[in-house]
């Protein structure tokens, strides 16, 4: 809770992808108020799951109000009309549980983890922040300080820590992806109680959420108290504000961008548009990436580290963001300058846009997408996010079932047919890092 | 068997009628539900069986997913590697960059192609793959296990990047703190004394690789541990096939020495100047070996002491309650040669004895009995919740078994872990308590600014605190004579480089710097005018420049990638005004404050240590005792401490000496070399110029 969801992006993006298990079992149901609920049993050990993913994130938030999201990622710990200042986290601690909670430009997510004779514990927690969560002076001064003390530590201290803000505000003019998930020390430092409450009132609802129970569970007795703890709560009744997903007009030039930052080692970060999570495109556009930065004997890995030796690194991702959002390269250069790693990332890049890549290359991703498949959700946890993720996002949580055979349709062609419409020289972005000196 | 039935029938009825109690009432928001009877918690199972070599296979099956996780664990027993400190880590590195069939290319690419992975160290090798791929990795596997050519360019790649780690280490609080603590802890011949330094990694060769390879790579010090897709059959037939022809080997034990354990309260030191954060370890050696039955015990009273975060005593005390430091933790880790006890986390410089103070208060309250049932009661729960979560995981089960067998402990040592920790009473922590914990015993070490040091020296129960150097040397203390004065030694040092009233003459200096950067040219020109409180100073990359601030008429202008900013606040205005080229010839009346600290080694010279202050920060230079020339600077800011090493003094044209080549240190980047490639004196340099 203490830690945004920021950082872990970045690290995941780097991954090859975040493929899903296959054969998740689940079941699903909304109740009167519109909370939707998924059940998914799984009786290994005697623990479960509970968690909520409210459908909230930065982008929801309105420009001059920015870091709301995040900041109730924070206040809904402080305690609520039952549930006194500091103790929500004693009681998933002395029940021998755990708990956390974390911010995206998308969503918000809470869960405990608990001994599964402790499910009712949190069904009471997660009720109660649902139903009347304190949202007063004390709490929210409080709040305040925690979470600009953490924009200090995790993004403007931090080496780097502002790449991501960088990477944000470049790719986007209009959609309001242009602000980060921490958004602006100012905005939060001076908004009033009514502030957070109308934003309360707009996303913290039971029909904007979704509650998930995943692991050793009754599935009858489960259902008798979601019922009673849930079912009473109002739906909102303010409609939330969500933005236009293609608001964002095509960039028609280049960007380049100089950061002087507090670093040692200077960073070139190329950004260009991408499809939106979960889409075919999506697939795609990771297939295309993992041929580039998937593994030792990746692209960018051999060409750029091991052969020309002009990079320390140099790997891609896919923001896995719900809108059409960013695809990135990283690199860090070993005793060249930035223009000269930038022009060896771009001839790889290129090349493998116009010369394709070979049969061998391609059946390399399948197998590590298929590896990636087979391990993954491999706890209770993951599949927990997963299934709210995969609902909240697309509205069809069997999604989780679904990724493979999505891959299994691309094929060579296809994976450079998609990949053609957003690398673009003209939607390019690059970003300089360099060291501040003094 | 039929216990476990009845249990679980009896859990079943319960929570039947819990269910329709519930189902009649309405819920109660105003507390906490209760819990429902406590979970049956159950271990899954694993696999034993032995090759003709010996070689121990543990398996635990788990077919929910087709990936097979399979790993050879190498035990070793650790022996004294000294003046070649780090072949072992080196060996396990290397290992995997070659065979008489393939190049370490051919192996990453083979690897990838099946979406595999595969890791190689000093004490294990092994892999993950899809289920349908585990032949072509058991073959990927036996070639580097059987072939390995260790390739003089890849140790060579090796050596470089841990000398890159070695220097940047010089300047890291944890890395200086683990060589101290090595070298007072273990005595020579321990297997746990070696401290890898520039000289020991130069000495390691592709030889003492293949040799630790041939002494410790044998079947029968090795237990193979499979998790996954596989069965008790396949996994026999594959080892049998794979590994059953691995030839025997002898198995190397060696004595290890007693460690030294402290008497009273000793403290260590080792200096790092300008250090805003002193790291503190309160620390003792323990006899705690992994099969001891104190463990689970001690484990808890750690928990209540240090270890158990927001909850523990040293937390509440040093953060909450003091506000001494962000963060402060306690831990016991037990080893079949020499565990430890410590406590400590990074702590306010000035904060450095009373956090000391307060670790060993709250000890001495654990001595006393200061923690409650409840105490006892939370941890428990906490450990036990931890210790079901944990078993999702079929690793976990592995790890288990693995523990038992290299460990030599009961089959059911985890089977009745909860049973156990249920079992535990007040008087059982207080047993450990008093066994293991010593606050009157203890040492006491410190990596901070030498300022810290003279109020913790006052702990010490013999008086002698010991010094000691970044890899954990004992620092000489020459004595200074007693007619050396900060004055005399800043004297000889002007009358070195041409004189005082030649230095005084100067009134305007343009010097400048060029040093090469992760492969960028930076050239730093500075300009200074001091009668005039003037200076510039203009960073230059690749020829662009990039940065630039201007001192004129009291005010700075700060210019950086297109933005500019000005600043007029006195006070930092008179804090970044660097407008003296040799700030020796000033005193107070400037701002400046010398004290002269005694004699310390510099790239194995003596030189005075002298203390500068102007503003109040502080900066540290060295004189050398025989030329008088200034040969070492050390400036600390925002907690980054950067150290330059001075050499190559010449003849200016104006006509003092001048070094012309710095070796700097910087933080996270290590070392570079600097050269001076222009020094101008008195040219008539006027403020518009700047």
């Amino acid at each position: 809770m203490k830690k945004t969801i920021l950082t872990l992006i970045l690290t995941a993006a780097l991954l090859p992808f975040a493929a899903s298990a296959q054969n998740v079992k689940f079941e699903e149901y909304d109740l009167d108020n519109g909370l939707h609920v998924i059940l998914s049993q799984n009786h290994k050990t005697p623990n479960v799951v509970i968690s909520v993913m409210y459908h909230v994130g930065s982008k929801n938030e309105e420009p001059h109000l920015t870091g709301f999201a995040h900041f109730f990622e924070h206040l809904m710990f402080e305690g609520t009309e039952n549930i006194g200042r500091g103790e929500y986290a004693t009681y998933v601690s002395e029940a021998g549980g755990s708990l956390n909670a974390n911010t995206s430009n998308d969503r918000t997510y809470y869960f405990e983890l608990l001994p599964s004779n402790q499910l009712e514990l949190g069904m009471w927690l997660e009720s109660e922040r649902m139903l009347h969560p304190k949202i007063e002076e004390i709490g929210v001064n409080t709040q305040k300080d925690v979470v600009c003390q953490e924009m200090g530590q995790t993004r403007d201290n931090q080496p780097y820590g502002t790449a991501f803000t960088k990477i944000l505000t470049n790719s986007f003019k209009v959609h309001p992806y242009n602000h980060d998930v921490l958004g602006s020390e100012e905005h939060i430092r001076n908004a009033s109680i009514q502030d957070f409450q109308d934003f309360h009132d707009m996303f913290y609802k039971p029909n904007n959420a979704v509650l998930v129970i995943c692991g050793d569970f009754d599935t009858k007795q489960t259902k008798e108290w979601i019922e009673e703890y849930f079912g009473d709560i109002p739906a909102g009744t303010v409609e939330p504000r969500r933005p236009d997903p293609n608001m964002e007009p095509k960039r028609t030039e280049p960007i380049k961008d100089t950061v002087y930052d507090n670093i040692q080692m200077p960073m070139l970060i190329e950004v260009y548009p991408a499809p939106a999570y979960g889409t075919e495109d999506y697939f795609a556009m990771n297939v295309f990436n993992s041929i580039l930065s998937a593994g030792n004997s990746a692209r960018l890995q051999k060409q750029i580290v091991d052969t020309k030796k002009t990079g320390l690194m140099a790997a891609g991702g896919v923001m896995p963001f719900e809108h059409p959002g960013v695809f990135m390269i990283q690199g860090i250069p070993n005793g060249v300058d930035l223009s000269v790693l930038e022009a060896d990332i771009d001839a790889e890049v290129y090349g493998l846009l116009e010369n394709g890549m070979s049969d061998e290359e391609f059946q390399k991703v399948m197998n590590m997408v298929e590896m990636g498949e087979a391990t993954s959700n491999t706890t209770i946890e993951g599949v927990a996010e997963s299934l709210a993720t995969a609902y909240t996002y697309l509205k069809n949580t069997n999604f989780v079932n679904e990724t493979m055979e999505q891959y299994s349709k691309l094929t060579k062609e296809k994976v450079l047919e998609v990949a053609r419409k957003y690398i673009d020289p003209a939607q390019k972005i690059s970003i300089y890092y360099l060291p501040k000196q003094n | 068997m039929y216990n476990d039935m009845k249990k679980i029938l009896t859990l079943t009825l319960a929570a039947a009628l819990l269910s329709l109690f519930q189902l009649s009432a309405q819920i109660d928001r105003s507390k906490a539900p209760e819990a429902g009877p406590a979970p049956v918690v159950q271990l899954g199972d694993f696999e034993k069986f032995t090759l003709d070599n010996g070689l121990r296979v543990i398996l635990v099956e788990d077919h929910d997913r087709p990936v097979v996780n399979f790993n050879i664990n190498f035990i070793v027993d650790p022996f004294v590697e000294g003046e070649k400190a780090g072949e072992s880590s080196f060996f396990g590195d290397l290992w995997g960059r070659g065979t008489v069939n393939r190049t370490a290319d051919q192996l990453n690419n083979e690897v990838d192609f099946l979406g595999a992975s595969f890791r190689t160290s000093s004490r294990s090798l092994g892999f993950m793959t899809l289920t349908k791929y585990t032949d072509k990795m058991m073959d990927i596997l036996t070639d580097v296990l059987y072939n390995p050519t260790f390739p003089q360019e890849e140790l060579d790649k090796i050596k470089d990047q841990a000398l890159g780690v070695l220097q940047m280490s010089r300047t890291s609080p944890g890395a200086i703190m683990d060589n101290i603590m090595t070298a007072t802890v273990y005595p020579e011949g321990h297997a746990y004394s070696d401290i890898m330094t520039e000289a020991t990694v130069e000495a390691i060769t592709v030889d003492d690789c293949r040799e630790y390879y041939e002494n410790y790579i044998i079947p029968n010090s090795a237990v193979v541990i499979i998790v996954g897709d596989m069965n008790l059959k396949e996994a026999k037939s594959l080892c049998e096939k794979y590994l059953g022809k691995w030839e025997k080997g002898e198995i190397i034990t060696h004595e290890d020495p007693a460690v030294n354990y402290p008497e009273g309260i000793q403290v260590v030191f080792s200096p790092k100047d300008g250090a805003v954060q002193s790291t503190i370890e309160m620390m003792s050696p323990i006899t705690l070996t992994p099969d001891s039955e104190d463990r689970m015990a001690l484990s808890i009273a750690n928990a209540i002491y240090g270890g158990g975060g927001f909850d523990a005593k040293l937390f509440r005390n040093l953060r909450e309650t003091h506000g001494y430091t962000y963060g402060v933790y306690s831990s016991v880790s037990s080893d079949e040669i020499s565990g430890k006890f410590s406590a400590g986390g990074d702590v306010n410089g000035n904060a450095t004895d009373s956090s000391f103070v307060q670790m060993r208060f709250e000890l001495q309250n654990m001595m006393d009995g200061d923690y409650t049932e409840q105490d006892l009661e939370k941890f428990k729960t906490m450990y036990a919740g931890d210790f079901s979560r944990s078993l999702e995981s079929s690793a976990t089960i592995a790890s288990f078994a693995y523990t038992i067998e290299r460990y030599g402990l009961p089959d059911d040592y985890y089977a009745t872990y909860l049973q156990r920790l249920d079992a535990l009473t007040l008087d059982d922590i207080r047993a450990v308590v008093a066994k293991y914990f010593d606050p009157d015993n203890m040492y006491w070490f410190c990596v901070g600014d030498p300022s810290v040091l003279p109020a913790l020296a006052a702990y010490d129960s013999d008086g002698v605190v010991v010094e000691l150097d970044f890899e954990g040397k004992p620092i000489e203390r020459k004595e200074v004579s007693a007619d050396v004065t900060v004055e005399s030694v800043l004297e000889n040092y002007l009358n070195a480089i041409g004189g005082r009233a030649l230095v005084e003459g100067i009134t305007d200096m343009t010097e400048v710097v060029e040093m090469s950067m992760m492969g960028m040219s930076i050239s730093t020109e500075t300009k200074r005018i001091p009668a005039q409180k003037a200076f510039s100073m203009t960073q230059s990359m690749g020829g662009t420049p990039v940065s630039t601030i201007v001192l004129r008429d009291g005010k700075i202008k700060v210019s950086a990638g297109g933005m500019e900013q000005e600043i007029t606040d006195p006070v930092q205005v008179e804090a970044m005004s660097d407008i003296y080229p040799i700030p020796e010839v000033l005193g107070p009346e400037q701002g400046y404050v010398f004290t002269l600290e005694g004699i310390e080694s510099v790239e194995g010279r003596d030189a005075y240590k002298v203390r500068q202050e102007k503003s109040g920060i502080a900066a540290y230079h060295y004189y050398d005792v025989a030329t008088g020339l200034k040969v070492k600077s050390v400036v600390s800011e925002q907690g980054q401490t950067t150290e330059a090493v001075m050499a190559d003094y010449q003849k200016t044209a104006y006509g003092i000496l001048y070094p012309m080549t710095q070796k700097v240190t910087v933080p996270q980047l290590g070392l570079v070399e600097a050269k001076v490639t222009k020094v101008e004196i008195n040219t008539g340099l006027t403020p518009d110029q700047l």
